[in-house]
């Protein structure tokens, strides 16, 4: 495998607003963590829309583990290829306890595959293990919904987790955080890297947890217009003159979003 | 709330099932032939127990998966249909006119037996064509509609349409079902007298039976990881398939069980009421079977019994001595049971008892994760 | 039009050169005729005379020996005038010695006319009302008087079209002189006349054709009429057509003013509403009660009652639709399931207590400005009444697009739809926006209600009998795209329409609805976001 996900000239609009311009991004395969920033409209969403099926290009390709076309497939068959995305709002069920949650998250999906399933095929040890390295396992008989919205992001996560992720989709997980559930997830991530294997692409806009995770080496990818502006090291893409001329307003990169 | 007492609660579960198996099987039954519970009460309830059947379908549909189908009735009335040309055919030759067809044809001047009249000679026939043809039917509407992403609203309009233009259709006399006139003059089911009050027991028993059978079949389905899913599909049917799950074939499967319930509720109430009409198809019979299910509570399979039978007995009540503004009344119930009882008769009993309304489906391992693997599902 | 009449008069031309026997001399002599028909002996004659004749002078005589006002004054003939005053037959005042209107000395008894003659009498006298004021009494007479095989009365009926300024009536006094054209003995005359009736596609004249087809000897004659039938049933047929897609556009119309008022609610604001149906029987309940009112109080004004029952169905219906907004639906926002059975019980409630208080089945009359019609083609005619929905359905279509896509009230509804917390930050009251929004699609069903009261009865149903195709309308045109609508609407109602009479039989309306809705789920499946795509709330609703 020469590339994880390689995406080239991707091309989206709506209604005639370019929201991707000819868009090409390239995720090495043992990279782990990729940060997307950019202002607000840049795009960074639509990318993931674009990677999960949900928007259909104009032209481009996304190649997944150089030889799966994404485009094109259903929101599931995404999935099932290893696809996982985490929305901006949390969306668990919240009528569903932590645990049904979780079932729901694993084991198989398809259909027939469901309605023959053995209650040993629910991976309880599996969802066991993955609700205590985000915290929840002494909450799993309580409903979703009750959770507060750090633990429901935690779930969330722990939900993309559980299905055995390759490449992990996580848009703005720690938006409405507050400073220290935040650090908890920078911690939660540590942990991610450490024990699992996937790629984790992650879109934020608080400029300090983006830095935290940076600080441990991972790649930061700027995205203005629709178009990649900038890309490298934190230090690197912090210093350059475009990225800086695109937060305009802003002064510099180093302000809070 | 701990583990203990959620066991508790299984055990009340099952010990209700267990005493309404017991009072609505085997009690009744007993009462009416000790003469405590007229033939004709015995006969009622056997009615409402049928209809049950078909409100439990729309639970486990729109109760529990979030799909509203407005064209139920349509697979009601194919399963009391089937059964009924069984019983024309058994009755055929001993009518008015002596004629190898039914009488209502030859009043329409057909003298051959239609061709697909014909394998309903056969009660095996006519009992699985009762259950699998709606429930293959709805398979193909839902082939048609959910793989095409046709949801929510538009599914149920859609739905609702075909309902309209199936009730259209059978109200033809071309259609040779009897017109709007339906099939009625049922006399007999493999040789015992309809009007003998042995055969209604008979019936009756043989609904209350399927009943329970259906009741604790569904109870298992919701329990499980399918049933899991399917009330997934009703919160953020989206979101499930960004798990990795294609949601059409759940919903294709549950509205195929849905069907299949509704036409065996129709072949077991056909010969206790002794006629179908078209009026039983329409779009109006399909809503209504909505309403028992609010009425009684949906999402909860006790909920789609208690309203099929506490509105059907309110019907038979006020019918009878309102019938004009009977509509008025089923009206008002559509709009006041959503507005201000969302959670219908159970949950308004549930929060009197102080309740939980919904349990948990699937028992949670936590905290001690090691010793439920075996009771996770349906234990 | 020229040609036609050039021939029709070269043909009278023609036949009256061949029958002169039929053609009276110069100037007749009315006198010596009066003194005729007064004398009892000679009065059949006179009569058998005076039938041949066309002179208006006629019908003053006639009309007065039949009423008894004839009288003879000395030696001349005078008749008796409503006023008193006497007239000679050439309707000119007779004057005494001194100059002074005569009278009649005491004792004069009119002229009587012979019971066995009032017949023949009064069929002269009806050819005369060829010449009433009244266009559909001349219309009338001139097809008595084609259908009557008379020659006697071709010059009566020359004198009527070379007057007549209708063009409407001219063209049927033409045709019916041609009719009696086709039992004249002459065969060139015949033929001619039966190549008219083909080039003018009259169908009136078909039976008689058909026949001649079996009686005619002329083999060029019989050819001409098997041409002419020929020419005539394929015109028939495509006006039938033409007939049928005018009913479908008409009935696309009032689909279209009802599903423009879903397209708002439904379409815009995401409200699945299957009490629009009643809404539309509220609006023409309206119509009925407004028209009810008028005739009990306004009795002289009647047909004014329409120009205050279309407004006020909307506003009525609108009224309907705000409370209702008020009181129900705005709790269900989010929940369309839910607001689809409320509403569904909401719509029954409507129905019943509709037909508690109206009974089954009333009507209400088009007002009379609506009688009649545009004759489009020979034999069709597009009544005003569907003409004026199919203009109605334009005029709301324009009216609702410029007041969504370029008034400022339009502008805060889109906002609202589109985004709802958005839009209450900038100020604007999504409460109002939502009600009034409502308010106007639901007015929109009345506005329908009204219209359709102008061709059909108005019963409790009806609006259960419209809900189903305006679903099917939003939901193949693209949920909240007016053009969408429009396409879907008129393109359900012409296939109805034309589908109907090529399935044929009673049935026919039926079997075209099922069709149609079969048509729909393949096509959904083809296009599941239906004739126009678009994003939005009720698309992403759509969609999960």
């Amino acid at each position: 495998m020469k590339t994880l996900l390689y995406v080239d000239g991707l091309t989206v609009s709506f209604d005639g607003f370019v929201a991707l311009r000819n868009l090409n991004l390239l995720v090495e395969p043992g990279e782990r963590i990729r940060l997307l920033i950019g202002p607000n409209g840049a795009g960074k969403t639509t990318l993931f829309d674009a990677l999960t099926g949900q928007v259909t290009p104009v032209s481009g390709r996304v190649l997944f583990q150089d030889h799966v076309n994404l485009l094109g497939l259903t929101e599931h068959a995404i999935a099932n290829r290893g696809v996982i995305r985490k929305f901006q709002t949390p969306s668990v069920f919240p009528d569903h306890t932590v645990f049904e949650n979780m079932v729901l998250s694993s084991g198989h999906k398809r259909f027939l595959a469901t309605v023959t399933a053995r209650a040993a095929s629910l991976e309880t040890d599996r969802i066991a293990e993955v609700l205590e390295q985000v915290g929840l396992r002494a909450h799993a008989a309580l409903p979703a919904g009750t959770l507060s919205h750090g633990q429901k992001q935690w779930l969330e996560i722990a939900m993309l987790l559980v299905q055995s992720p390759t490449l992990l989709l996580l848009d703005e997980p720690v938006a409405g955080m507050t400073r220290a559930e935040k650090d908890r997830t920078v911690a939660l991530l540590d942990a991610i890297v450490e024990q699992s294997t996937c790629t984790i692409m992650l879109i934020e806009h608080d400029m300090q947890f983006v830095r935290q995770i940076a600080g441990r080496g991972h790649q930061v990818t700027v995205l203005h217009e629709g178009a990649v502006l900038s890309e490298g090291s934190i230090d690197r893409v912090q210093a350059d003159e475009r990225v800086i001329e695109a937060y305009l307003g802003r002064g510099k990169v180093t302000a809070e979003a | 709330m701990s583990p203990d007492g959620r066991g508790s609660a299984w055990t009340t579960d099952r010990l209700a099932v267990g005493v309404f198996a017991i009072v609505f099987v085997v009690a009744l039954p007993i009462a009416n032939i000790a003469g405590l519970v007229s033939d004709y009460y015995l006969n009622l309830f056997g009615k409402y127990l049928a209809l049950a059947i078909l409100a439990l379908g729309m639970d486990l549909l729109w109760g529990y998966a979030g799909i509203l189908s407005l064209g139920q009735a349509i697979f009601f009335g194919i399963g009391a249909y089937a059964i009924g040309m069984f019983m024309m055919l058994e009755g055929s030759g001993k009518g008015v006119y002596g004629e190898p067809v039914p009488d209502f044809m030859i009043w329409n001047q057909v003298y051959q037996l239609p061709w697909f009249w014909k394998p309903f000679r056969y009660l095996p026939v006519a009992v699985a064509g009762a259950v699998l043809l709606p429930a293959l039917l709805a398979v193909l509407i839902g082939l048609l509609t959910f793989r095409r992403k046709l949801r929510g609203t538009y599914f149920a309009i859609l739905t609702q349409a075909i309902a309209f233009a199936v009730w259209l259709t059978i109200n033809r006399n071309e259609m040779k079902l009897g017109g709007t006139n339906g099939l009625t003059d049922f006399k007999s089911v493999l040789g015992f007298s309809l009007s003998g009050p042995a055969t209604q027991r008979a019936l009756y028993v043989v609904t209350a039976a399927v009943l329970m059978i259906a009741f604790a079949l569904s109870r298992r389905l919701v329990r499980s990881k399918t049933g899991l899913v399917l009330q997934a599909i009703r919160d953020n049917e989206r979101r499930l398939e960004f798990l990795g799950y294609n949601t059409a074939s759940f919903k294709i499967f549950v509205f195929g069980v849905a069907g299949g319930l509704a036409g065996l509720a129709g072949l077991l109430y056909a010969p206790q009421v002794g006629i179908i009409t078209p009026s039983q198809v329409g779009v109006l019979p399909s809503l209504e079977i909505v309403i028992w299910v609010a009425f009684g509570g949906r999402g909860t399979l006790w909920g789609a019994l208690l309203g099929a039978v506490s509105i059907n007995w309110l019907r038979s009540v006020l019918t009878g001595s309102y019938p004009r503004i009977w509509p008025i009344i089923l009206g008002v119930l559509f709009v006041a049971v959503i507005m201000l009882f969302p959670r219908g008769l159970v949950g308004f009993g549930a929060r009197l008892g102080g309740l939980a309304a919904r349990r948990p489906l699937v028992e949670p391992p936590m905290p001690a994760a090691v010793d439920v693997k075996q009771r996770v599902l349906e234990p | 039009m020229a040609v036609r009449k050039a021939i029709t008069l070269l043909l009278l031309g023609l036949w009256v050169l061949g029958a002169a026997s039929a053609a009276p001399g110069a100037q007749p002599d009315l006198d010596k005729l009066a003194n005729e028909l007064a004398t009892p002996a000679t009065q059949k004659q006179a009569l058998d005379t005076l039938a041949e004749l066309d002179d208006s002078a006629v019908e003053v005589l006639l009309r007065a020996i039949k009423d008894g006002a004839l009288y003879r004054l000395g030696t001349r003939l005078v008749t008796l005038g409503d006023d008193g005053g006497l007239k000679t037959v050439n309707d000119k005042p007779v004057l005494d010695d001194k100059g002074q209107p005569a009278s009649l000395p005491d004792g004069s008894a009119p002229i009587p006319l012979g019971e066995e003659f009032f017949g023949v009498v009064q069929r002269i006298l009806e050819r005369f009302e060829i010449f009433s004021k009244d266009p559909s009494t001349r219309r009338a007479t001139a097809i008595k008087l084609g259908n009557s095989k008379d020659a006697a009365v071709v010059p009566i009926l020359t004198r009527a079209r070379d007057q007549e300024r209708d063009p409407a009536v001219k063209a049927v006094i033409a045709e019916q002189l041609a009719k009696l054209q086709l039992i004249s003995p002459d065969p060139v005359v015949r033929a001619a006349a039966v190549r008219q009736f083909g080039k003018a596609k009259s169908e009136t004249a078909l039976a008689q054709l058909r026949t001649m087809l079996t009686e005619e000897k002329d083999p060029a004659v019989q050819r001409a009429v098997r041409e002419a039938i020929e020419s005539i049933e394929s015109h028939v047929e495509l006006r039938n057509m033409v007939g049928y897609a005018f009913n479908g556009v008409s009935l696309g119309a009032v689909l279209l003013i009802m599903s423009l008022g879903l397209a708002v609610t439904f379409g815009l604001m995401g409200i699945i509403n299957m009490a629009h149906g009643e809404m539309l029987m509220v609006g023409s309940y309206t119509a009925y009660v407004i028209q009810e009112l008028f005739s009990q109080h306004f009795a002289a004004r009647q047909d004014y009652y329409f120009v205050v029952a279309l407004p006020l169905s909307f506003l009525v219906t609108g009224l309907v639709g705000f409370l209702l907004e008020a009181s129900v639906i705005r709790f269900l926002y989010g929940r369309p399931l839910e607001t689809l059975i409320v509403t569904w019980g909401i719509g029954m409630i409507f129905q019943q207590a509709a037909r508690l208080y109206f009974g089954d089945q009333t009507s209400v009359n088009s007002p009379t400005w609506f009688r009649g019609g545009i004759e489009a083609m020979p034999g069709l005619i597009l009544p005003w009444s569907r003409i004026f929905i199919v203009v109605l359905a334009l005029v709301v279509l324009g009216v609702l697009w410029w007041l969504l896509q370029r008034t400022y009230v339009g502008l805060r509804v889109r906002a609202v739809m589109q985004n709802r917390g958005m839009a209450s930050c900038v100020g604007v009251s999504t409460r109002r926006v939502d009600a009034m929004t409502f308010a106007l699609g639901t007015g929109l069903a009345g506005v329908a209600g009204c219209a359709l009261a102008l061709i059909g009865t108005v019963d409790p149903e009806v609006g259960k009998t419209y809900i189903v195709d305006a679903f099917m309308v939003v939901v193949l045109g693209g949920v909240g795209k007016l053009v969408g609508t429009v396409v879907a609407s008129f393109g359900i109602g012409i296939s109805n329409k034309l589908l109907e009479p090529s399935i044929g039989g009673t049935a026919a309306a039926v079997y075209a609805k099922v069709a149609i809705l079969v048509a729909v789920i393949l096509f959904l499946q083809w296009r599941p976001t239906g004739l126009v795509r678009q994003r939005g709330r009720a698309a992403a609703e759509a969609a999960g």
